[in-house]
């Protein structure tokens, strides 16, 4: 019997063992995620194209408001209601550890949108196959500008903000060796060039030449910066906007904004100007109030309010800064005052290169340029010290960027 | 209420176990006796001479034997033979007798059985297709009867149930939320993988133990085990790692906890007309501040701190019916719990039902059918990390309220609610002699519902005029296990048992979340009313794992003992190709007090070994390479990564050796002793990519890990007094464990995959490193890799002292290693305590464990004429605990003595408004103010990791037995048992920790992050009354 036992059970289970791996399998698939396969098919192009843009969306708003924080333009204070982060606090006197995990989010999101454009390009050239119709190639085109368009841009941020070493601008791509500003900034160039044979309008055109020449003033050629703001956004254009919902909020609302007050902005931005508007920040309990008042910034009132990421008065003052290099006061000013009329602004008389810091300070208020322009035109570099009535000193720290995370330097063995 | 349809999973089962079923009926039949004898007699406790209902005389190897009726009185037949009758009970010593029957003869046979002071006659599940006496077992098994324990003291949760009382396991409140989130601390910690928590079954329905975290209150979850009644529970027993509970296959590598709960009892024989047991339980109790915080711990603002500290009242009613016949049992339990917590808006209400049923319709035949539901609601507190918090909004700065307004605090409303159905049917089967066949399905069917309101007009940060947040979670999960055990007897001494099993497991989980802002009114909580949609979402998952095992054990002479196994699991989670894994099981044990060169006073002593493997699956989605989901903003809807897996990821293999003694002195002294040492290998390791790469949606897992991990338990429990009115019980444990983090994998450069950190960058998961460039693997590596880290070990910068200017005046932190202190350090840098990255100059040492190297307790229970009073302490030593809470204190100027080190250094204006200078730069008491003001800097996590040794008096009662009283009392003659008991939970601590409470952790009880005390609720003290009845 107990043969016949062991010999039936072992003849059951060897023959169960097939049925094993039908029942692990036979398994209902998830609901909110596909494979990534799944999406290399022309349909799924607006699906792609659409995160290629949430990823800038991701980017840009955090990668502003850090580097506002940074700059002399946006400050942390624990005296401030709801002011919590150290992080932040950190990065406001430059003294920015690697492992700082707000950097971490904005490096993360910039890297993320840099892969998904990349992608793109990538399952456009080797992956997607498009139909011969209009609709293949309208999928192709978008495909193609999208990708190459937000993957200059991209390299654009890396250049901007981030850096190996305090002062030293770059970043690597895919793990790759550092790559120096001056590089990265080739390589966005080169990209959004390309993205002009796919572009859809002359509006998405001149986008893309908004970029390239905010890109050559950064790298101190005004010339081409010129010619290329020439052709860029015009009078009357929209902004490009960073875009946000209520499901992806702006950071600048959610981090300084009427919600949540962790970065204020300096009070110089509370003189009435149209183009900085801010209101009163909440004081923490205590003596927080008589230490004030704190100011945060008012343009971004709600949750899905949109950030502008380049606009045509830039391109007026990225003239306006050409003609004052080639000694043209009467040429700046023209260019300069175009821009304040459209805020309702009187025509300055005269313009010289510290008008032109105080135009760029106010102009592109909340849009994370202002740490580049202390930068390049050499400013101090000073932070408010938290809990006084306003003290300024001299930043404690020596960042000018935000550093490359630990993640990327325990990581990535080519760094 | 939702039950889930069977459909699918029976559908692939019966695919599944076809052949077994067919086995089933082929094995279905069953000779009948004839010419029978009859065995009958009584069965008495040999001490007192009462006699002993519901116990069982049974003939080993065979399906024959009966239980005892209400005078102790049984009876069943046999066919003529030589047999060998055993008549056990709980707690009592098993008894056996050689007798033959001839045909027709009636044979009257009693018993007399002697108390198991010791417990080592219990008869004690060993595996999933073993149970054995702990005197026979090869491997370390402990129990804990439950409901004498539930009796007198009134558990809020299983956990608070066991802790303290099993030997290698501890259990940790998160916090002091009632109805919170507990961790589980099984030996060395197993392996690296999952959640690190054991298996825990009911009645054969695995459940589900996840702590449910959908609303989001600073860091606390509600625990899935707070649903579950303590009174519900007769027993539980825990297999404590691979070595016991391979069988149990993947996931039970941290071991199997196994929860039986009461069954029918025939009635009472007070009266002897009564088979019905009515017993009822009554509680009231309070919920209270067990430590107050003073200006050590909460600066300026204690008062405020301490008034949000209110008693939680605790009420408690249970009604059991139970009762049956040879032939049928049930037992029957309703029960009623309301608590509240020690601050506002943390409550539980519970109300569960339980119908357990039990048939024997053939002497071959045993079914039965358990069912458990439960309505249970707990509300949370804001807390942890968190402005909205009690305490963030008490603590932090030298005022109150400074992120939030109280009463905006206080308005939060965040609960959840559950509806639970655990259920299972079961059959034992017995067709030939000495061959059985089982079966259990059950199910754990939990719903949760969270609900979390914002009312408006509050501000609240982050929040557009309040918000309402609404999430469900559907977790129904359905186990099944059958098996087949024959035993064989090639000799008289030698008997061998053969058994076959499968084991399967199916969960379906399914979530939804849906939030709005800018609510109308305070009065409507309708999310349709919200102005300002947030966001929703969905997830689904199912996952499923079936095993194959098999077991053949011997028994050789009532000496050695010995079995090996094998299990081969499938599990739906192992990558594309659903590859299988093989875990084996080998174990042994050997009586020695059988041989007569060991002295007659060992009544037991055992020496056992046991070898297991097992280990954790991949997470749902780990198997595949990149999942896309959609993420919508304000472009729309666009596809962005979600996770990304690894095609070839396979489970963790957990391998464990276990060798102990189990020695019985006198019949009065236990003491159970087990090393153990476990290894786990291919670990799955969630390797982070540099985020360069763009993927930073999550870590890739990669099976590149090992952990080794070892360590001592011993308990000791004895009974040095006892007779029929008055005893003495005292036990004693003592565990010590210890791991090391192995191997973490390398990159295809050979150098070292970077260590793991949780989200504060403080606990580490770190393997030996390259002490002279951490850089370096080991095929770089000019000398030899370290030693690693213990799981989860505290690692950051170490503080220094103060920094000096030229003139002697403090000018900040001197933290870090650098060349100009290297040389302090040399030692700690050589043995990897501590690492310079020659590249960053980043620097990191060692700084303590967030669980403890040492613990146990000790427990005494003494009875004495109708008093019965019981203790339980219990103790830790080589614990750390990051104090955060100060170190955001210090940022925000209430942590008292850093502002002292500051008056002292720099000056401060007195309440006369005078000048007070500070100390003279560049003198003694200068630099060492400096340094212990250095030494409070927030800017380093080191300056806050406190040593948190402690020992805490944690359970005290005493029970007074109303039966005498009653029996003297005209008109309660129905009255079987009363009593009135007092108990108290957490009532003395003594700790080295500078916080309050050295238990608690602000993220909940499953996160890497660990022993961090981050504005968390301390563990309230509990007192009880209870009086119980039954009739």
């Amino acid at each position: 019997m107990r043969i016949a036992f062991t010999f039936t059970l072992g003849l059951a289970l060897v023959g169960s063992l097939a049925a094993c791996d039908t029942f692990v399998e036979d398994v209902d698939i998830p609901i909110d995620r596909v494979v990534s396969d799944s999406l290399d098919e022309q349909g799924s192009v607006v699906f792609l194209a659409t995160g290629v843009k949430e990823g800038f969306n991701d980017a840009y708003d955090v990668t502003a408001l850090l580097s506002d924080l940074l700059s002399d333009a946006g400050q942390f204070n624990n005296c401030v209601s709801g002011s919590t982060f150290p992080t932040y606090g950190d990065i406001d006197r430059g003294e920015i550890r690697p492992d700082n995990n707000s950097v971490d989010g904005a490096y993360n999101a910039i890297s993320e949108y840099r892969f998904l454009a990349d992608d793109l390009l990538r399952r456009a050239d080797e992956t997607i196959t498009f139909s011969d119709d209009a609709e293949g190639e309208e999928a192709e085109r978008l495909a193609r500008y999208t990708a190459l368009f937000h993957g200059g841009v991209a390299r654009y941020f890396l250049a901007t903000y981030m850096a190996l070493n305090p002062t030293e601008g770059g970043a690597p791509i895919n793990r790759s060796a550092f790559i120096p500003s001056s590089e990265l900034y080739a390589e966005a160039i080169d990209l959004l060039d390309q993205s002009k044979a796919f572009a859809a309008s002359d509006y998405d055109e001149r986008v893309v030449n908004s970029v390239i020449a905010r890109i050559y003033l950064f790298q101190g050629d005004l010339d081409q910066a010129a010619d290329f703001a020439a052709d860029g956004l015009m009078e009357g254009d929209a902004p490009y906007f960073g875009r946000y919902a209520s499901t992806s909020q702006n950071e600048w609302h959610a981090q300084g904004g009427i919600g949540r007050t962790q970065v204020t902005v300096n009070a110089r931005f509370a003189d009435g100007d149209p183009r900085t508007p801010v209101a009163a920040a909440g004081a923490a309990s205590g003596g927080c109030a008589a230490l004030g008042p704190y100011y945060r910034q008012a343009l971004y009132e709600s949750a899905d309010a949109a950030i502008p990421f380049i606009t045509w008065q830039e391109m007026a003052l990225i003239r306006a800064e050409a003609a004052l290099e080639d000694d043209d006061e009467e040429g700046a000013l023209g260019f300069a005052n175009a821009a304040r009329a459209s805020y309702g602004l009187d025509d300055l008389d005269a313009f010289d290169q510290a008008t032109l810091i105080s135009e760029r300070d106010k102009t592109l208020f909340t849009q994370g340029l202002r740490l580049i322009d202390q930068r390049r035109f050499g400013l101090d570099f000073t932070y408010v010290i938290p809990q006084t009535d306003g003290t300024v000193a001299p930043l404690p720290g020596a960042w000018r960027y935000l550093p490359l995370t630990q993640s990327e330097r325990n990581a990535n063995t080519n760094l | 209420m939702r039950i889930p349809t069977l459909r699918g999973t029976g559908a692939s089962l019966l695919r599944s176990l076809g052949l077994f079923g067919m086995l089933a009926v082929l094995l279905a039949a069953s000779p009948a006796l004839a010419q029978s004898a009859t065995v009958s007699g009584q069965i008495i406790d040999a001490e007192t001479g009462d006699a002993l209902i519901g116990a069982t005389v049974t003939v080993p190897g065979t399906n024959r034997g009966a239980a005892t009726d209400l005078d102790g009185n049984y009876s069943f037949a046999l066919a003529p033979g030589a047999y060998t009758l055993r008549a056990s009970f709980i707690g009592y010593e098993a008894e056996e007798i050689q007798v033959t029957l001839s045909a027709g003869q009636t044979l009257v046979q009693n018993f007399g059985l002697a108390p198991d002071l010791t417990g080592l006659e219990t008869v004690v599940v060993t595996g999933a297709l073993s149970s054995r006496s702990r005197s026979r077992s090869e491997v370390a098994v402990s129990s804990v009867d439950a409901a004498a324990l539930t009796e007198t003291t009134p558990y809020q949760d299983v956990a608070q149930l066991l802790n303290g009382k099993i030997a290698g396991v501890s259990v940790q409140p998160a916090s002091g939320n009632v109805g919170g989130g507990v961790r589980f601390n099984v030996r060395a910690g197993g392996g690296l993988n999952g959640s690190g928590q054991p298996l825990i079954f009911i009645d054969g329905v695995r459940v589900n133990t996840s702590e449910v975290d959908g609303l989001g209150a600073g860091g606390q979850g509600v625990g899935a085990l707070s649903d579950i009644n303590p009174d519900d529970i007769a027993n539980v027993e825990v297999l404590k790692g691979p070595a016991a509970a391979a069988l149990y296959g993947t996931d039970a590598s941290n071991g199997v906890v196994l929860i039986t709960t009461q069954k029918g009892t025939i009635g009472s024989s007070t009266n002897g007309e009564q088979p019905l047991r009515i017993d009822y339980q009554g509680v009231a109790g309070a919920n209270t501040q067990q430590f107050e915080y003073d200006e050590l711990t909460a600066g300026a603002t204690a008062a405020n701190a301490n008034a949000i500290f209110e008693d939680g009242e605790i009420q408690q009613h249970t009604l059991s019916l139970s009762g049956g016949s040879n032939t049928v049992r049930y037992f029957t339990q309703f029960d009623t719990r309301s608590e509240d917590g020690i601050v506002f808006g943390n409550y539980q209400d519970r109300r569960s039902m339980r119908a357990n049923f039990e048939a024997f319709p053939l002497t071959t035949l045993q079914i039965g059918a358990n069912a458990a539901y439960s309505f249970n609601t707990v509300g949370q507190p804001q807390n942890d990390n968190n402005v909205l918090g009690y305490l963030g909004n008490t603590l932090l700065f030298p005022f109150p309220y400074a992120f939030t307004d109280s009463a905006a605090v206080r308005a939060i409303d965040t609960r959840y609610r559950s509806n639970r159905f655990i259920g299972s049917v079961n059959a034992r089967y017995a067709p030939l002699q000495n061959l059985s066949l089982s079966a259990n399905v059950g199910i754990d069917a939990l719903d949760n519902r969270g609900d979390q309101t914002f009312p408006p007009n509050f501000a609240y940060s982050g929040t557009n005029n309040g918000n309402r947040l609404v999430y469900t979670r559907e977790n129904d999960q359905v186990s099944f296990q059958l098996d087949g055990r024959y035993r064989f007897e090639p000799t008289d001494a030698f008997t061998t048992t053969t058994a076959v099993g499968v084991q399967g497991f199916d969960q379906r989980i399914r979530t939804f979340t849906f939030s709005v802002q800018d609510l109308p009114s305070r009065f409507l909580q309708d999310t349709g009313t919200g102005a300002d949609f947030q966001g929703s979402g969905e997830f689904f998952g199912n996952v499923r794992q079936i095993g194959l095992l098999a077991e053949q054990s011997f028994d050789y002479d009532d000496t050695f003992f010995g079995a090996i196994g094998v299990r081969n699991d499938y599990a739906s989670t192992l990558g594309t190709e659903a590859p299988s894994i093989v875990y084996p099981t080998a174990r042994a044990a050997v009586r020695l007090d059988q041989f007569d060169a060991v002295p007659g006073l060992f009544s037991i002593l055992k020496l056992r070994a046991a070898y297991g493997e097992s280990g954790q699956l991949p997470g749902t989605f780990d198997g595949i390479p990149l999942l896309y989901a959609a993420e919508v903003g304000g472009d729309g809807s666009g596809a962005v990564p979600l996770s990304i897996g690894n095609e070839e990821v396979e489970p963790e293999r957990v391998g464990e050796f276990e060798t102990g003694l189990d020695i019985e002195f006198a019949d009065r002294l236990g003491v159970e002793l087990t090393y153990y040492r476990q290894q786990a290998r291919q670990s799955i390791f969630d390797v982070e990519q540099a985020p360069s790469t763009g993927l930073v949606a999550s870590n890739i897992p990669f099976n590149v890990g090992r952990i080794d991990g070892q360590g001592v338990e011993l308990a000791i429990n004895a009974t040095p007094y006892a007779t029929r009115t008055a005893s003495v019980d005292l036990g004693a444990i003592v565990n010590y464990q210890t791991n090391e983090v192995k191997e973490l994998g390398f990159d295809e450069l050979g150098n070292p995959n970077p260590p793991l950190f949780d989200g504060f960058d403080l606990n580490v998961i770190r393997p030996g490193i390259c002490p002279s460039d951490p850089t370096l693997g080991p095929d770089n590596c000019p000398t030899d890799l370290t030693d690693g880290l213990p799981r989860a070990a505290f690692y950051t910068t170490p503080v220094n002292g103060a920094l000096f200017d030229d003139a002697g005046n403090y000018a900040g932190v001197d933290a870090g290693i650098r060349p100009d202190n290297i040389a302090d350090f040399q030692d700690r840098l050589d043995s990897g305590e501590c690492e310079l990255n020659p590249d960053t100059g980043e620097s990191r040492c060692f700084m303590g464990i967030p669980y403890p190297e040492f613990n146990g307790s000790f427990n005494a229970n003494v009875r004495v004429g109708g008093f019965t009073f019981y203790a339980l302490a219990d103790w830790a030593t080589g614990l750390s605990v990051f104090n955060n809470t100060d170190l955001f204190r210090s940022d925000f100027g209430n942590y008292q003595q850093r502002n002292d080190l500051a008056d002292q250094l720099f000056g401060y204006t007195d309440e006369d408004g005078n000048e007070v200078p500070g100390l003279t730069p560049g003198t003694d008491e200068y630099r060492e103010v400096a340094d212990a003001y250095a030494r409070t800097s927030g800017a380093y996590d080191a300056n806050f990791i406190r040593e948190a040794d402690y020992i805490k008096l944690r359970e005290i009662s005493v029970k007074y037995n109303l039966a005498g009283l009653i029996a003297r009392t005209p008109g309660l003659e129905r009255v079987r048992s009363a009593s009135l008991s007092f108990a108290a939970r957490n009532v003395w601590q003594s700790s080295k920790y500078d916080g309050l409470d050295p238990e608690v952790n602000f993220a909940g009880g499953r996160s890497l992050s660990r022993g961090q005390d981050f504005l968390t609720l301390q563990n309230p003290r509990v007192y009880y009354v209870t009086l119980q009845l039954g009739i």
